[in-house]
């Protein structure tokens, strides 16, 4: 196995990681503070895709821009379907801890619902969405890096960045964590904790928005591609702990590497069989992952 | 001093011996009727229909219910959600056809070495993976079956015999009798599913009321409590799940037996686990019949969505899944099989009742009270008044029959009351307090009503503190004090035990007394 | 037809049977008003994975059918009408045999065809067989198909082993025309049924045929990332590529492969797949695709080389139903429905038997049925058009031109063989 090749393909899978990571950033604070696996998760990031299609078929807007329109529209979107769908849920079973199981099922419910409502009103055919931006390749030393992969990989490290700072330093960023680290003390201490719900179920998907766009220039969009995005994004979650903001993207890096290298010794399936693999082995050996408090 | 009375329980009981409340002690009994009474039209159902695509469908649709019944009876009575089931009807398929195209042995003996080799798996599976809960669980096992699913995909052969990667296995034509499992026509499948089906359904209610059944709701109720009581909650759960699987593997062979060909993408794919595990929840997860119900339900809207909008609304028929899904867990979390053990159901399965504040319909007569009661049992108004006036006669409240309920005396109301529990046409009515608050001479004449029904068949269950009434009316007394059971039989018996007495008067008074 | 899925869900408590039998015999009566019609039944997957072929194929069976029908339908039959009446099968097998019960038994078609995925179509005429129904294999290339010994199966277009064949038979041919040879051949192809059937017979031949296979490598569906099998190919340094991967995972091989300026010497050879679907042409730029080479089931550059005007007006009915306009998939619709048409002429019936007689006589040597490029339609004993073979393309100066089989090729047509370079482009 050459340098080269091995060094490049370790480079490819950070960027990839990042970007992986970045993507799986708002799933891990909709678990971190409501305790839900958003199995919908996939879902959001291909509707942001669609928008991102749609914007600019009809108006000729550059995905890169389309992100201003489709983050506040997921978040809206996010919004409603835990005010509507889930927090209804939440009354039922009178606590504010709802049985995960029941979350699992109704967001898998919102999963099917959504995929194929837009398999239904975008036909099956795979779009594509194009950038302005011209260079397509940006070279690092002698390794060419795609710039679009680079631009998700940076903007994923820019947005967790942001929402750590954001969550840290704003009232509502603090009813936030208060509520992820004890919803009861939270609700006695005035903090509205449905309404606190609702808007981070809204930042999750605005944050898996953002993504959306900003992968739209680069992977091709068909109505069934959240599926392995939202696989991928659980196996990142688990891996770097679940409600991290930091463990998301080490754990898509680890992942991004890992498949990137595995890759050069054995056939891709089986890279993939690895990946599976070792999200069960840190289920198994460590559940709080690599980031995660026990 | 102060006495604690605690209400004694009367039973007063008709000629014949009484009954069991209901069939099946659990929510299983009521619907179990309705479940034979499908099996049995089943059974008859190719001797009048002869159109091969309805036969076909049935059998999917019976297929699917069998799938939903297997997955339940780990997922449901355990708790925990499987989306890698597919991985065991996969692996029955494949080993129940590979035994018979390489070496000539018969599905029917195949089919269970898969059953076993599944259960194995589900063994190596469950055992590390048993003490994750919830959401990781089924994470885990969808990481499960796409590992099992991946590596079929890409891998020829097995010790030299051919699997075929993505490619799958078709079976060929062998002849067509039992021994191979092939038929010219579809009636045989048809039997083989239905019959499979049937003992699924009857492996479940028997677990129900089996042991491992009761291990296993407990464990599915609360772990750590089950434990306390020396349940071995991944012993259990390793047994259903073993159990589940080899069940799920059968089906899977009938699959490949029945379709004659397997490949892993259909067979083990996660599309199918979440279908098993959609019409078991929707139906009614850790339920007997529930997974039969949902299969039952959604499996026709699958065929019928396709048949009617195929290629127009493409993804049609999944979003209504997904919005039956998402209104199943939000409204009807325990599955569509829940509202048949609701009240009005159980009332038309022969129970009726009274309550301890009698809550006759205001604004209506006497006479239209009883009218509705009567409606529940046949549809005809007429018959329905014509009941209601002999009630009326009964009751002794002929002359009030066009009172409103509101201006009655509170033991008229409880008279109406019972009226209306009657023309129901009740085997067994449940009384709450049927003389608080009345007369002597008032619970005279209810003893007197209800001497009468008892007579009639009709069993009566009656709870009370007034003892007269009980002892005057009961052929059988059950005792009970501070939620415990202290005495137990005839009546006469009943009022001589130290215990009863203690309870009723007092430790000092038992004392003086002896 | 909602209402009526509602009733029956409405009435499970009481009587599911009679309920399910019940819709389904009253779906049934429709069956018999339009008793003029001849009716060919077609499964295709219309929704699932591969839903986007399947809704091609329907197209061109719509339009060529409607073409029939304005044209006077079926003159031996005194003018009937062709009705074509689609199944869904959403590419699994269960279904898909499930649609072909119900087009046999419910709709009672003369003649069915479909299914393009070889795990459908496998079943399913298994059941067209025992039903003595003919049927038209449409798309499904596994060899097996037509080597059951049935007499009800009939396949226009190409075993498997003859698309491998024709991939290396032009490497072959275009190394002799230019004296320039390919020696080592890199395999990456979709690690499903399709791409591994289609890699294996290539191995096959690449053995026979003397040529190296240095990479074989499977790809699951739904990568996000092909770099590290792009740095694969590059390091076993391959003088071409044979592709088999399906529309998305072939976009995004694509783009990845221009942005990597991955140099073949004698290009990318592409089993058809995402390569054959219009709207793959329409996502990529079109300097990513250039001297692409495309196996695929018929010629598409048939209307540059001949204008018929049967066949513009029905690559402007396709391209109204679609949004882009003819493919191999609604080709290979055409065709089978022409077909249908002459056999139909022919049996002067719609008795099922007479049709598969007809069928059997087929020698159909022009017109619209051999619009995928054929020269001639007729089938050995075992049903299968001996005379199928699929079209070559390269992707020249943006355009696609057929450059095997030579006959097929244009005049002005001159394979670019061995390809330029990333850099002199």
């Amino acid at each position: 196995m050459d340098f080269y090749v091995l060094s490049y393909s370790a480079i490819n899978g950070i960027v990839v990681g990042a970007m992986l990571g970045g993507i799986a950033l708002g799933l891990s604070l909709i678990f971190g503070v409501l305790r839900i696996v958003n199995f919908a998760h996939g879902s959001f990031l291909m509707l942001a895709m669609y928008i991102a299609f749609w914007m600019q078929h009809l108006a000729g807007i550059d995905p890169y821009l389309s992100v201003l329109i489709a983050a506040p529209l997921m978040f809206g979107i996010g919004f409603f379907v835990q005010a509507y769908i889930i927090a209804p849920l939440i009354k039922r079973e009178r606590a504010l801890v709802v049985e995960p199981i029941s979350a699992l099922l109704l967001t898998a419910g919102v999963y099917i619902v959504v995929d194929n409502l837009a398999l239904m009103s975008f036909g099956p055919n795979v779009r594509s969405v194009t950038s302005a931006i011209e260079s397509t390749t940006v070279m690092l030393g002698e390794y060419p890096l795609n710039t679009f992969r680079l631009v998700a990989a940076f903007a994923a490290l820019a947005m967790a960045l942001l929402v750590s700072l954001w969550l840290a330093r704003t009232d509502m960023g603090r009813a936030i964590r208060a509520t992820a680290l004890n919803r009861d003390a939270a609700a006695m201490s005035g903090i509205n904790v449905p309404f606190v719900y609702n808007v981070t179920f809204g930042l999750g998907c605005a944050m898996v928005a953002v993504m959306g766009c900003l992968i739209a220039p680069f992977i091709p969009l068909t109505p069934n591609v959240g599926l392995s995005f939202g696989i991928k994004s659980f196996i990142v979650v688990v891996l770097g702990g679940i409600g991290s903001i930091t463990g998301s993207l080490l754990g898509g890096v680890v992942i991004g590497l890992f498949e990137s290298v595995a890759a050069q010794f054995v056939a891709t399936p089986t890279a993939a069989i690895f990946s599976l693999g070792l999200f069960i082995v840190i289920l198994l050996v460590r559940p709080q992952g690599l980031m995660g408090r026990k | 001093m102060k006495t604690s009375i605690s209400p004694n329980v009367g039973v007063a009981t008709g000629e014949a011996v009484l009954p069991p409340l209901m069939p099946a002690a659990t929510n299983a009994g009521l619907p179990m009727k309705g479940v034979v009474a499908v099996l049995l039209l089943g059974l008859l159902l190719p001797v009048v229909v002869h159109d091969e695509f309805i036969l076909h469908s049935l059998i999917m649709v019976f297929y699917f219910a069998y799938l939903a019944s297997a997955w339940n009876l780990m997922c449901g009575y355990v708790g925990q959600v499987s989306f890698g089931h597919s991985v065991f009807s996969g692996i029955g398929g494949y080993v129940s056809v590979l035994l018979l195209t390489a070496a000539g042995i018969t599905p029917w003996l195949g089919m269970l070495v898969g059953g076993v080799l599944s259960a194995v798996v589900a063994v190596l599976i469950g055992y590390p993976t048993m003490r994750l809960r919830g959401p990781y669980f089924a994470l885990t096992t969808i990481a499960f079956a796409e590992i099992i699913r991946i590596w079929f995909e890409n891998t020829d052969t097995i010790f030299g015999i051919a699997i075929k990667g993505a490619e799958g296995l078709s079976v060929p034509l062998v002849g067509t009798d039992w021994t191979v499992f092939q038929f010219e026509s579809k009636v045989p499948y048809y039997y083989i599913i239905l019959v499979m089906l049937a003992i699924i359904v009857g492996m479940t209610a028997a677990m129900e009321r089996s042991r491992l059944g009761a291990c296993l709701k407990a464990i599915r109720g609360d772990r750590d409590a089950a434990e306390s009581l020396g349940i071995n909650p991944a012993k259990y759960t390793l047994m259903a799940y073993a159990l589940s699987a080899f069940m799920t593997a059968l089906g899977g062979s009938f699959y490949a037996m029945f379709i004659r060909y397997i490949n892993p993408e259909r067979n083990m794919g996660v599309e199918l686990s979440i279908d098993m595990a959609l019409m078991s929840i929707i139906g009614g997860q850790g339920t007997v019949i529930g997974p039969l119900v949902g299969a039952l339900f959604l499996a026709p809207v699958a065929e019928l969505s396709r048949t009617y909008l195929g290629g127009q609304l493409i993804g049609l028929h999944l979003v209504l899944y997904g919005l039956v899904l998402i209104l199943a867990v939000l409204y009807l979390p325990k599955g569509l099989v829940h509202p048949l053990m609701r009240p009005w159901n159980v009332c038309k399965a022969g129970l009726a009742r009274t309550f301890q504040l009698s809550k006759p319909f205001g604004g209506m007569s006497t006479r239209e009270n009883l009218v509705v009661g009567g409606l529940v049992k046949n549809n005809d108004r007429r018959r329905s008044e014509a009941k209601a006036d002999e009630l009326l006669d009964f009751l002794g409240m002929s002359a009030l029959a066009r009172t409103d309920a509101d201006d009655l005396t509170a033991f008229e109301r409880r008279k109406v009351e019972l009226g209306r529990a009657l023309s129901t046409e009740p085997s067994l009515l449940l009384m709450d307090e049927v003389v608080a608050g009345a007369t002597p001479q008032e619970a005279m004449i209810m003893v007197g009503l209800i001497k009468e029904i008892r007579n009639q068949g009709v069993t009566v269950l009656i709870i009370e503190h007034v003892m007269k009434v009980i002892m005057g009316l009961s052929d059988r007394v059950i005792v009970m004090h501070l939620g415990e059971l202290i005495a137990n039989g005839e009546p006469s018996s009943v009022v001589t035990q130290p215990d009863v007495l203690k309870a009723y008067f007092g430790g000092d008074y038992v004392e003086a007394g002896a | 037809m909602m209402n009526k899925a509602k009733s029956v869900a409405a009435r499970y408590g009481t009587g599911l049977m009679q309920a399910v039998a019940a819709v389904m015999l009253t779906c049934g009566s429709g069956a018999a008003l339009a008793q003029s019609a001849v009716k060919m039944g077609c499964v295709l997957p219309l929704s699932g994975g591969s839903a986007s072929v399947g809704n091609q194929t329907k197209a061109g069976v719509t339009a060529a059918v409607e073409q029939i029908n304005q044209a006077g339908g079926i003159k031996a039959l005194g003018g009937a009408k062709l009705e074509a009446i689609f199944g869904d099968s959403q590419s699994k097998a269960d279904i898909g045999v499930a649609e072909t019960e119900r087009l046999i038994n419910r709709e009672k078609v003369s003649v069915l065809c479909g299914a393009f995925n070889s795990a459908v179509t496998f079943p399913a005429t298994e059941v067209a067989e025992r039903n003595k129904t003919p049927w038209i294999v449409v798309g499904s290339v596994k060899d097996e198909i037509t080597e059951r010994g049935y007499k009800y199966t009939f396949r226009i277009n190409n075993k498997a082993t003859y698309d491998a064949r024709e991939q290396i038979d032009a490497i072959d041919m275009l190394g002799k025309e230019t004296g320039k040879q390919a020696k080592r051949v890199a395999l990456f192809y979709e690690g499903g049924d399709w791409g591994r059937s289609h890699a294996a017979n290539i191995r096959k031949l690449a053995a026979e045929r003397k040529l190296d296979v240095v990479l074989d490598e499977p790809a699951p569906p739904g990568q996000v990332d092909f770099t590290s099998q792009l740095l694969k190919i590059r390091a076993s340094k391959p003088d071409a590529l044979i592709v088999a991967l399906y529309t998305p995972d072939q976009l995004l091989f694509s783009r990845q492969l221009a942005e990597q300026r991955l140099d073949l010497p004698f290009g990318l050879h592409s089993a058809g797949g995402g390569t054959e679907d219009p709207t793959f042409y329409a996502a990529v730029p079109a300097k990513q695709v250039a001297y692409y080479f495309v196996q695929e089931d018929w010629q598409i550059d048939f209307l540059d080389n001949k204008s018929e005007p049967l066949l513009l007006n029905i690559e402007k009915r396709v391209r109204g139903i679609l949004g882009h306009g003819m493919s191999a998939y609604a080709a290979q619709g055409v065709s089978v429905a022409y077909v249908v048409q002459d056999v139909l002429e022919r049996a002067k019936t719609t008795d099922r038997e007479a049709i598969r007689k007809a069928l059997a006589a087929t020698d159909i040597t022009g017109g619209p049925a051999l619009f995928p490029g054929y020269q001639r339609i007729k089938f050995d004993e075992n049903g299968q058009n001996t005379f199928s073979h699929g079209a070559i393309s390269q992707n020249i100066n943006g355009k696609r031109r057929t450059i095997w089989p030579v006959d097929n090729r244009g005049a002005d047509v001159k394979p670019v063989w061995p390809v330029p370079t990333w850099s002199k482009r």
